[in-house]
Order: C-alpha cells, then sequence, then structure tokens
C-alpha cells in the first residue's frame, strides 16, 4: 500500500502540526502556561523586568502601577510604535521550564516498567464500564471529608450584604445602615430599592444557589468569597469535582481521562473515566453528562473557561449535546484572590504543595499528557504504564481540588 | 443596490459631452483609439409573487420600490420555493436585493429562522449590515444582522450567537469557529440560508478550499437537523451554474436573466502609448481632472496599490486638479480610513477617487457617471466589473479603457472585441486536489467524527496516511482528530496570513498601515520612497525583528524600485521521464527571491540607486520542470523567448490542464538553470510546500504540452496575445517571447508536428 503521494501529503500536514507545537510549546506547558497567566501572580522580590513563570512583569515603576492586570496579557509600551510591533508579533511569554527529554524517557521507562504486561484495566486498576468496552471506570474511596459552611449563617451574611442590590455601593450600603436598614429584610420597605431587595429576599428564602451565584458574581465579582460561601446552600453531595485530561487545548481533540469525586457518607468517592482508545469517548463524555446532570453543581480548577466547555463541545461532536448549564465554582479565582503574592504562582499543584503541603509523587507533568496518550495509542498492548500515568495525574488534580475547595471555605467570610 | 431615482436628463447630457470633447479635443483626441457604445437595455419589472410575505411590500414600499426586476423576482420565487440558486446578473443589477428578498421572506415567516451570509472580504460585511439594519427597521421584522469575524470583539461574541437571526462572517471566520458548534447551536438548529456572495472570488486553490469548508459547513448544519438553501451571487463568469454546484454541492438554479435597465455605455479605448504621451498615470490624473472638471464623478481603476497612490499624488500636486477633491482607495489603509473615504464619495464630497480592485467588490459608494479604468485589470470579468460601476441609475455612462504600453495592454487595445465580445473567464474549482481534501478531513474531524468508506478513493488512502501518522484515529462513529494543535491554523484557505510590518510615522509614532513581509520587502526597504495618502514618504528603517518600518514624510520628485533576483534550485527529485528528447522531472524547488538591491528613477530616467543587504526569502515548493537542451531548432529563433512563450501558455491553460487558477501556478524559465547549466522551464506551485498542481501537470504531460501546442498553433494572433502567451501577471512585461518557437518546443515535447 506504499503511495508516496499520499504519504508525501500525510507528511507535509504533519510536519506543519508540528511546526505550529514547537512555536506553542508542549501543550500542557501552554495550559499551564495559560493558568499561570490568568493566575498571574508577581512575587514581593520579583526583579523588575524579568519574566517569572511564563508572565511579563512590570519594569520598576511605581507601586502599583507597574502591577499588571490580571487575565491581561501585560504589555510594557510607552512608546507607540513599539506597541504596534509587539501587538503584531505577539511575544508569547517564555514556556515555563519543561523536564528535559532524559527526564521524560526515565520517566516512561518508570511508568512502562511498573505495568509490564498489563492491560489498560488493570495498570489503571479499573475494569471496563457496562457503556463502552474501552471506556475503564476505576473508583476509589477516600476520606476525605467535604465540607460546607452553616447554611443559616450564609443566609444572614447573604442578607447583611446591601451592595447585592444594583445600584448600592459602599458608599450607599453605609448610609442605609445609618437610616437604620440593617439588611435586605428591612430594605424590602424602602422605596427605591424595595423591590430588588424583595426579590433578593425570595432567593434567599428558596435557597436558589443558580441565581444567587448570578447576583454575587455580577455585583461583587467572580472572585468574591461569598460567591464560593454559596456552596453552604448545598448538601455536599450535592457537588461533583471535576477535571479533565485532552490530548489538545483547542477543543478539536478527544478527552481522554476524566476525573469526578463527590461526598458520599463522611467520604470522598472518586470516580475516574478512562478511554482506553479514542472510541471510548463519546461514552466517557455521556457519563460525565450524567453525573453532571444527577448533581446541583461543579466544582472545577479553571473549569469555567477549560474543563467545562472543552466537555460540551466534545458532547456536541459525537452527537450527545449537554442542554443543561449548572451551577459551577470555579476555584481559581477564589484561590487567585486568597493566596495573590503569597505562592510561587496559582498551578493547582502549586497550591496544593505550598499551601495545603500536599505532595505530589511520581506526577506526570501535565504537558506531557498528550505526548504520552499518542504514544500509548500507538500499541496499547505494550504501553498501558503510560496510560496509567495519565490516570494518576488526573487523580491528585482531582483530589486537590476537592481539599483546595475545603481550604478555601475554612478561610471564611473575610469581605466585610 | 438598484436605485431608481429619476433619470434625470443634465447627467447625461455631460457624460454625452464629456465623450463628444474627448474625440474633437486636440489634446485628446490622438489617444482616443476608438469609441463604441453598448446600447442600453430596457427594465424588466415583475410584481411581486403573491404568496410573498407582506414584510416584503413594506421593505420595498420603504425604499420606494414599486416592482421588482425580473430576475429579483425570479430570485425570490425561487428562494420561496426552496431552490439552491445563482445570480450571475451584471455589476449594479440589484443583487443584494434578489438575495435579501427570500431572506427576509423566510425569516419573517419563521420567528427562528436564521441565515448566513459570507462574504470574500471583511470590508465588505460593514457595508451589508447598513442594508441588513435598514431592511430590518422598515420591514418590521427582527434579524438582529450582526458581523462575526476576526474583529469582532470576545465580550460581543456570545450575543451574536445567541441572538443574530442573519450573521455576516467570511470563509476564514467559518473555518476556524467551526469546532465549536456547540456553541451555535440555536444558529445551526435553525439555518434556512446560506449566502454565498461575490462568488466569482472563489476560484483556483482558494476557491478549491472554500467549495471544502461549504462542505464541512454543510455537514454541521445536517447534524444539527438543518438544510439550508443555498444562494450564491456571482460577477459574470463563464461557468456559473457549473461552478455554483462545484462549490456549494448542489445542483443550482442560474438566474442570469438580468431584468435591471442599463443606460448607452460609450467605452473608449484610449492609447497611453501613442506617440508624445506622458506616462500612463499622468494621463490617469489627467482624465480624472478633465472628467470631474466636467461635472462627472469618477473613479479611477489602477491595477497596483502604487498606481492608486501616484495617480492621487499626482491630481493633488498637478495643474488643474488642486481645487479638486479626490482621494486614494487600496487595501491596507484601516478600516476607519476606508470607511470614511466611502462615505465621503458617496455623499459626493469628493468627486474623484482613485482606486485598486478593493471598490471592484460590491461596496456602496453611491452613483457614478464615469470609469477609467487604467491598464488592463487582468481578466474580461475583471473589466466589466469596473467598468459596470458606472452609471447605476440607468443614466449613460462612460467607461474609458487607458492601454498601458505593455504587450498584454496594446493587445486589448487593438482588438476591441477581447473586451465588447465579453468572452468571460471560468471559475475554476478542483474537487479532487488531494492536498486540500486532506487537509479539510483533518479540520472535518476536529468537527464531528468523519464516516470514510475506505474503498472510495481517494477519501479511503488519504484518510490511511492520515491515520497512519497519528494525525486521525479510527472509531466505530468514524475518524476523529486526534493531533495536538489546531489543523485549522496549519491549512491556510489562501496565501495570505503571512507575517505583517506595521509601517509608522517615524514623527507622530501613528500607524499608517500594514504590508506583508514580502510587499515590505520590495516597497519598504530603507530608502524607498513609498506613497501613502497620496504623499511622497521615505523609508528610514526596516526592522524585521520588531515587524515595523518608520517613514518620514519628504517630498520628494523620484520614486524607487526594488531589483529582485529569482532562482529555482531542486531540492528533491520525484522522478523523470523523458518527452521528445526533452527530460521533463518532478520533485520539490527552493525558491530563492531576494532584493538585492534599489534604482532610483525620475520619471523614467535612473538618477541612481544602490546595493541593498536584505534578508533572502526562499520559499519550497513542488514542481515540474523541462530540460530543453540548447541545440539549435529550425524555427526557433530566441531560445529563452520560446520557453518563455511556452511557459506563459502552460499556465494560461492550467484550469483546463489542472484544474486550477492562473495565479496559482508559477512559471520560471532560464537558459542556465543552477542544476543543468542548461535551459530550462519550470512550472511550481504557488503554495508554500507544494499542493500537487505541477504534479498533476506532470502525470500527462504530452497531453498537456500538446493542448498547449494546438492553442499556440492555432491563435490567429502574429507573435503572442492575451488568449495564448500573454500573461497579466509578468514580472517582465512578456519579454521576450517567441510564439513560434514555443509552437516548435512544443511540438518536439508532445511528439506533435
Amino acid at each position: 500500500m506504499a503511495d508516496p503521494r499520499h504519504d508525501r501529503i500525510a507528511d507535509l500536514l504533519k510536519s506543519r502540526l508540528d511546526a505550529l507545537r514547537e512555536r506553542d510549546g508542549d501543550l500542557g506547558a501552554r495550559r499551564d502556561r495559560f493558568r499561570a497567566r490568568r493566575a498571574a501572580v508577581v512575587p514581593a522580590a520579583a526583579p523588575p523586568g524579568e519574566a517569572t513563570d511564563g508572565v511579563r512583569v512590570a519594569p520598576a515603576a511605581s507601586g502599583a502601577a507597574a502591577i499588571p492586570r490580571f487575565g491581561e496579557p501585560f504589555v510594557p509600551a510607552p512608546d507607540a510604535a513599539e506597541a504596534v510591533g509587539r501587538t503584531l508579533f505577539a511575544r508569547r511569554a517564555p514556556v515555563p521550564e519543561g523536564p528535559s527529554e532524559a527526564e521524560v524517557e526515565a520517566m516512561r521507562a518508570r511508568w512502562m516498567e511498573a505495568h509490564r504486561g498489563a492491560t489498560p484495566a488493570e495498570a489503571v486498576g479499573g475494569h471496563p464500564s457496562a457503556r463502552h468496552r474501552d471506556l475503564i471506570e476505576v473508583l476509589e474511596v477516600r476520606t476525605v471529608r467535604v465540607g460546607v459552611g452553616d447554611p443559616f449563617e450564609l443566609r444572614q451574611r447573604l442578607a447583611r450584604t446591601l451592595p447585592l442590590i444594583p445600584g448600592v455601593r459602599e458608599a450607599t450600603s453605609h448610609r442605609l445602615r445609618q437610616e437604620g436598614f440593617a439588611d435586605l429584610e428591612a430594605l424590602c420597605a424602602h422605596d427605591r430599592f424595595g423591590s430588588q431587595a424583595r426579590c433578593l429576599c425570595r432567593l434567599i428564602r428558596e435557597d436558589d444557589t443558580a441565581r444567587l451565584a448570578d447576583a454575587v458574581g455580577n455585583r461583587l465579582g467572580r472572585s468574591a468569597p461569598l460567591a464560593l460561601a454559596l456552596a453552604s446552600l448545598l448538601d455536599p453531595a450535592d457537588l461533583l469535582f471535576l477535571d479533565i485530561e485532552t490530548m489538545g487545548l483547542f477543543g478539536g481533540s478527544p478527552i481522554v481521562v476524566v476525573g469526578l469525586a463527590h461526598a458520599l457518607g463522611g467520604a470522598l468517592q472518586v470516580r475516574q473515566w478512562v478511554a482506553a482508545s479514542p472510541d471510548a469517548e463519546a461514552a466517557l463524555v455521556r457519563e460525565v453528562a450524567d453525573a453532571a446532570a444527577s448533581h446541583a453543581a461543579l466544582v472545577t480548577f479553571n473549569g469555567r473557561a477549560f474543563d467545562w466547555p472543552y466537555v460540551c463541545g466534545r458532547a456536541a461532536f459525537w452527537g450527545h449535546p449537554i442542554l443543561s448549564d449548572p451551577a459551577h465554582f470555579d476555584l481559581l479565582p477564589f484561590s487567585r484572590r486568597a493566596w495573590r503574592g503569597t505562592t510561587t504562582d496559582c498551578r493547582l499543584s502549586t497550591l496544593a504543595r505550598e499551601v495545603l503541603g500536599l505532595h505530589r509523587q511520581e506526577d506526570l507533568p501535565g504537558s506531557l499528557v498528550p505526548r504520552f496518550y499518542q504514544e500509548y495509542l500507538d500499541d496499547p498492548a505494550h504501553r498501558a504504564g503510560l496510560l496509567a500515568a495519565i490516570a494518576v495525574h488526573n487523580r491528585y488534580d482531582v483530589e486537590e481540588t476537592v481539599r483546595l475547595f475545603g481550604a478555601l471555605q475554612a478561610l471564611g467570610d473575610d469581605d466585610g | 443596490m438598484a436605485d431608481r431615482a429619476d433619470p434625470a436628463a443634465t447627467p447625461d447630457e455631460r457624460v454625452r459631452a464629456a465623450v463628444a470633447s474627448l474625440g474633437m479635443d486636440a489634446s485628446t483626441a490622438p489617444f482616443v483609439a476608438d469609441v463604441r457604445t453598448v446600447p442600453a437595455r430596457p427594465a424588466r419589472l415583475q410584481p411581486l409573487p403573491g404568496a410573498a410575505d407582506p414584510a416584503i411590500g413594506r421593505y420595498l414600499l420603504h425604499r420606494g420600490i414599486p416592482a421588482l426586476y425580473a430576475h429579483q423576482a425570479q430570485a425570490l420565487q425561487l428562494g420561496m420555493d426552496g431552490r439552491d440558486l445563482i445570480l450571475a446578473t451584471a455589476t449594479a443589477s440589484g443583487k443584494t436585493l434578489s438575495f435579501g428578498l427570500p431572506v427576509l421572506h423566510a425569516l419573517a415567516r419563521d420567528p427562528d429562522a436564521t441565515a448566513l451570509f459570507l462574504y470574500p472580504l471583511k470590508a465588505l460585511t460593514h457595508d451589508q449590515l447598513e442594508v441588513l439594519l435598514a431592511m430590518e427597521r422598515t420591514s418590521g421584522v427582527d434579524l438582529f444582522p450582526a458581523v462575526y469575524d476576526g474583529d469582532t470583539p470576545r465580550v460581543r461574541r456570545p450575543r451574536v450567537r445567541q441572538q443574530s437571526r442573519i450573521v455576516l462572517s467570511n470563509p476564514f471566520e467559518m473555518h476556524e469557529t467551526l469546532p465549536y458548534h456547540h456553541l451555535w447551536r440555536r444558529f445551526w438548529s435553525n439555518l434556512r440560508f446560506l449566502v454565498i456572495d461575490e462568488a466569482h472570488r472563489y476560484t483556483g486553490v482558494f476557491g478549491s478550499h472554500v467549495a471544502q469548508l461549504l462542505r464541512r459547513l454543510l455537514r454541521v448544519a445536517e447534524a444539527y437537523g438543518s438544510r439550508p438553501s443555498v444562494v450564491l451571487a456571482s460577477a459574470s463568469i463563464a461557468n456559473p451554474g457549473e461552478h455554483a454546484q462545484a462549490l456549494s454541492s448542489r445542483p443550482c438554479a442560474v438566474v442570469d436573466d438580468d431584468g435591471s435597465p442599463a443606460g448607452p455605455r460609450h467605452v473608449v479605448f484610449w492609447n497611453g502609448a501613442a506617440d508624445g504621451a506622458p506616462s500612463p498615470f499622468t494621463q490617469a490624473r489627467d482624465l480624472l481632472v478633465r472628467l470631474v472638471g466636467q461635472g462627472l464623478k469618477t473613479l479611477c481603476f489602477t491595477q497596483s496599490r502604487k498606481g492608486a497612490e501616484l495617480v492621487a499624488s499626482l491630481v493633488a500636486k498637478g495643474r488643474g486638479g488642486a481645487g479638486l477633491k479626490v482621494a486614494p482607495y487600496r487595501a491596507g489603509y484601516l478600516p476607519e480610513e476606508r470607511r470614511r473615504v466611502e462615505k465621503a464619495f458617496r455623499d459626493g464630497e469628493i468627486l474623484g477617487l482613485v482606486s485598486t480592485n478593493a471598490l471592484e467588490l460590491g461596496i456602496d459608494v453611491g452613483d457614478l457617471d464615469a470609469v477609467v479604468v487604467a491598464g488592463y485589470p487582468g481578466s474580461v470579468s475583471a473589466f466589466w466589473q469596473q467598468a459596470g460601476r458606472a452609471g447605476r441609475r440607468g443614466g449613460e455612462s462612460l467607461a474609458i479603457y487607458l492601454a498601458f504600453e505593455g504587450i498584454l495592454d496594446q493587445y486589448v487595445l487593438r482588438t476591441p472585441d477581447v473586451l465588447l465580445g465579453r468572452r468571460y473567464e471560468r471559475a475554476t474549482i478542483d474537487l479532487e486536489n488531494e492536498h486540500i481534501l486532506a487537509g479539510h478531513m483533518l479540520c472535518a474531524a476536529t468537527e464531528l467524527p468523519v464516516a470514510v468508506d475506505e474503498a472510495a478513493q481517494p477519501e479511503g488512502r488519504i484518510a490511511r496516511g492520515l491515520a497512519g501518522r497519528g494525525l486521525l484515529r479510527k472509531t466505530e462513529a468514524g475518524y476523529v482528530y486526534a493531533g495536538i494543535t489546531r489543523p485549522q491554523e496549519a491549512v491556510k484557505l489562501d496565501r495570505i496570513g503571512e507575517a505583517q510590518i506595521a509601517l509608522v510615522d517615524a514623527a507622530t509614532n501613528d500607524l499608517m498601515e500594514t504590508l506583508d513581509l514580502e510587499r515590505a520587502l520590495r516597497e519598504a526597504f530603507p530608502g524607498a520612497v513609498y506613497l501613502h495618502g497620496a504623499k511622497t514618504w521615505v523609508v528610514e528603517l526596516l526592522d524585521l525583528q520588531e515587524g515595523v518600518a518608520r517613514l518620514r514624510r519628504q517630498d520628494v520628485d523620484w520614486w524607487t524600485v526594488a531589483v529582485t533576483d529569482k532562482t529555482a534550485e531542486i531540492v528533491e527529485t520525484f522522478g523523470t521521464r523523458e518527452h521528445g528528447g526533452v527530460q521533463a522531472g518532478t520533485g520539490t524547488i527552493r525558491m530563492t527571491h531576494r532584493v538585492t538591491g534599489y534604482l532610483r528613477k525620475r520619471f523614467d530616467h535612473v538618477i541612481g540607486g544602490g546595493p541593498l543587504d536584505l534578508p533572502q526569502r526562499t520559499f519550497q515548493t513542488t514542481a515540474m520542470w523541462l530540460d530543453v537542451p540548447a541545440a539549435a531548432r529550425p524555427g526557433v529563433t530566441d531560445l529563452l523567448g520560446a520557453l518563455h512563450a511556452l511557459e506563459h501558455a502552460m499556465v494560461g491553460l492550467a484550469p483546463l490542464a489542472v484544474s486550477c487558477d492562473p495565479a496559482d501556478l508559477a512559471g520560471f524559465s532560464t537558459l542556465q538553470a543552477s542544476h543543468s547549466g542548461g535551459p530550462a522551464l519550470f512550472l511550481y506551485d504557488g503554495y508554500e510546500g507544494g499542493i500537487g498542481l505541477a504534479e498533476r501537470a506532470a502525470e500527462d504531460l504530452s497531453r498537456f504540452v500538446g493542448m498547449t501546442r494546438d492553442l499556440l498553433a492555432r491563435c490567429p494572433c502574429e507573435s503572442g496575445c492575451p488568449a495564448c502567451c500573454l500573461s497579466p501577471r509578468c514580472g517582465s512585461d512578456n519579454q521576450p517571447m517567441d510564439k513560434r518557437g514555443a509552437v516548435v518546443l512544443a511540438g518536439e515535447i508532445s511528439g506533435l508536428r
């Protein structure tokens, strides 16, 4: 079946894609960088003008003004022409140092050796699911308690937060208090704000988490601790923790592993779905959709921008669109707000290590997930260890998301 | 949009007077080679089809349109019947209304229905948005028309996806956005119309890419249960029905029975190279100034950006032009600037405009009396698109064809029937190009699983080739993409998209415009005189690292041209074969273009220049080449001329021989090829990495060269014409050229003598 022309065409496309990949850096590094940039943390001691974790730091200038606005690439450009040049030739922030080729080789060898002769299901410690023979289900129960706050306290806290009313800011809130409107309940009788206050009081009475989340997010910002505290209105078992591993970043490549976790009694059940072949992805996505539909809210780290839209995209790809839009607690903005300036960067594994004291052992860097999965697919019978590496990495991510959620909850109300 | 205001008598008289005076004035008469008048065509009207939604009646009433032209009524009826169609009527025949009405009907009837309008250029969508907003206001139907393209701010995108019923976009944006179809669920689920305007632009390799893109798009729509009607609109081409079907994958009814009125159109053939003539750009300026002075609103088309700037600058400083309002218009200017000029011209604030073919497409600049086509625009279709800009009211109009001194220009001047006979060019689409099929197979596999019939060729083999490299993985539902980076980025629909250089005013640091790298090296090298805003600027610095060129405003009376050097080097040979004593090879070549220096010219005299040290541009692609022994042949007086003529004729026949546009394939002839030291002819793909055209040309070389021989031998011209071996894209003004020699060579190679 030697066909030089078709081979040439395929090689040409492959070389173009490889060139793009080289330009962008490895996928995971890009994803890490993406997360790091969104979570940009400027260490107090960073030398000015130096790049730190893929984020350009402002040149020495007057204090706060020099700190880049979060979520935006920083362009130090007093000079218009320079700015033009920069925008047109957008310099990508430096990729965080990944492991060297030798380290990758050693890692690959260790994982392969650890699971020599194992089937994919054996390697990841699971069993084929009912939905598809190539979809492996991995179940584990951990002694982690998913805790939420006291709902009564939260309701009182919400009721005291007058700025939830459109048009009320700090100054107005202060004035209203002096006029005797101590909480929303009292404000229901107010001429101007009464109807809005009555509406909010109803949402609080009905524990309408989704609409309260909208109100808090719109009025106080996505990172307001109160927005996360809304989880107190839910039963811990109603929270679904989610993290995915994919072959690409842009949404057009398969999801290979998904990790889900939820409270079960006083413990934590971690359920992973591992695609032993791309054929299993359709079933994998349906499992996620079913799980999401049976929980009131999702909890992720950067899932609002990445994991959840990716799952929705792949569900549509396979013709089983997800129509629900569950409440979503994305821990990234809260973490950024809570630990800004105190940790090296704002990646999940860094926070887990530096804030929670959790150290991963033999963890595959996220940037190597696509590469390991490609290699696994080229010879599934002999490389199941590579699949196990990805699954373990994912389990770390999910468990740390759960623990981070607990830590953030424990920080409590500091939003006055 | 056709406007049916009263055709005032006075403008007609002014046009007639202008034509008459051109032929009578001693200063102009010697240049007028011929004047022909295309007779008027009366309007043919039809009432609105009875079943049309009342919203259409309301809209037409507001516009003051009492009845439809025949082709508009026909398009509306076909659209209401759910038929796919292509409109192929003249410029200014009211095409926007023709495809707008069936869409309005459908969207008025079904409050959820949506429509997608695709344009080849972003500039067009903004113009059309205004028209659709007006349609929404006056028809009372909520259309929420919105532009969705690369310039649409991120925050505004979700609302367009969730709310708009008419989305205006372009193929490039759809190429990028298709994988995210789940965000467009409402839109795709209700898609009733796919409108493709300026369909003639989708020809050659670009057209073949768009054809595959449209298949992907319709596949996504189908996944959401939609089967939109396809409506295409095109300028005049030789094969509208065939083109529409190739592009859209649907058999389309052809609507070309133009019912719009056209006044008498006077076509003046002007010899810009007559004895004693000043430079053709000066003549273009004189004509523009003269016509504007006679009260005619005039648009002058030039065939290059530089030409547009030059003519406008000559108007600004020349005699008699000082008080006139004339502006240049071309690609490269910032969008706000272009829109400002469009509006000023439309409102009559500016009476004369100099433009490149950027205005050839349907951007509304209002009514015009006269058009000057300065230089042959490369095709009969393009000429009529430009000339058709004049006389929008059905009144009399004037088109002047200003022939430059080039051989091709002069041939068209001597043979007016080339233009008047309206033998339009064909639009070519290749549905079998395996490079293009493979690229789109990857893209499609990011959108939905791709079911491939393994036995069907070439799809089966392409899919296996891609799967063999891990780019596709096979599943029960079909192939899925399994690469890491976006294939949409690796598969370019067009050649554009390479690095851009920002031209910056050194005094103010303001961004003036952007140029692609290739053009910047040729036109914005250090010391180059650059024309912008009809003024001269001198390039101080070109910084390729930063992507910036700094220009300083300076009045100079010279201009500069880059001296370039072009070489072809064979990198890999796929195979060779002998044809009548000539070795034909295929393989990968590296083309090297280098700007080695520049000349400073005042008028046509070289007054200086110097060497330049600029990085060379190399370009790897696939090619076929002919190694022609340098032996003397009876009938071949000039071997390089013969090779050159053969090269041009082969490129010209490319649409028939390899199903591409002539512009997709490039040629290069030399007496000293680097691989052999002897004469050689190269045909190569004008696409980085190659796209299979030259290889295909080599496959059946005897037949291809035989066809070329027949074309050359049977062409009645003496020493070459645009129908055989004169090319509008030639970099050396079609010199040297030995048509008879080419016939001999071709006979030798093809075995036909």
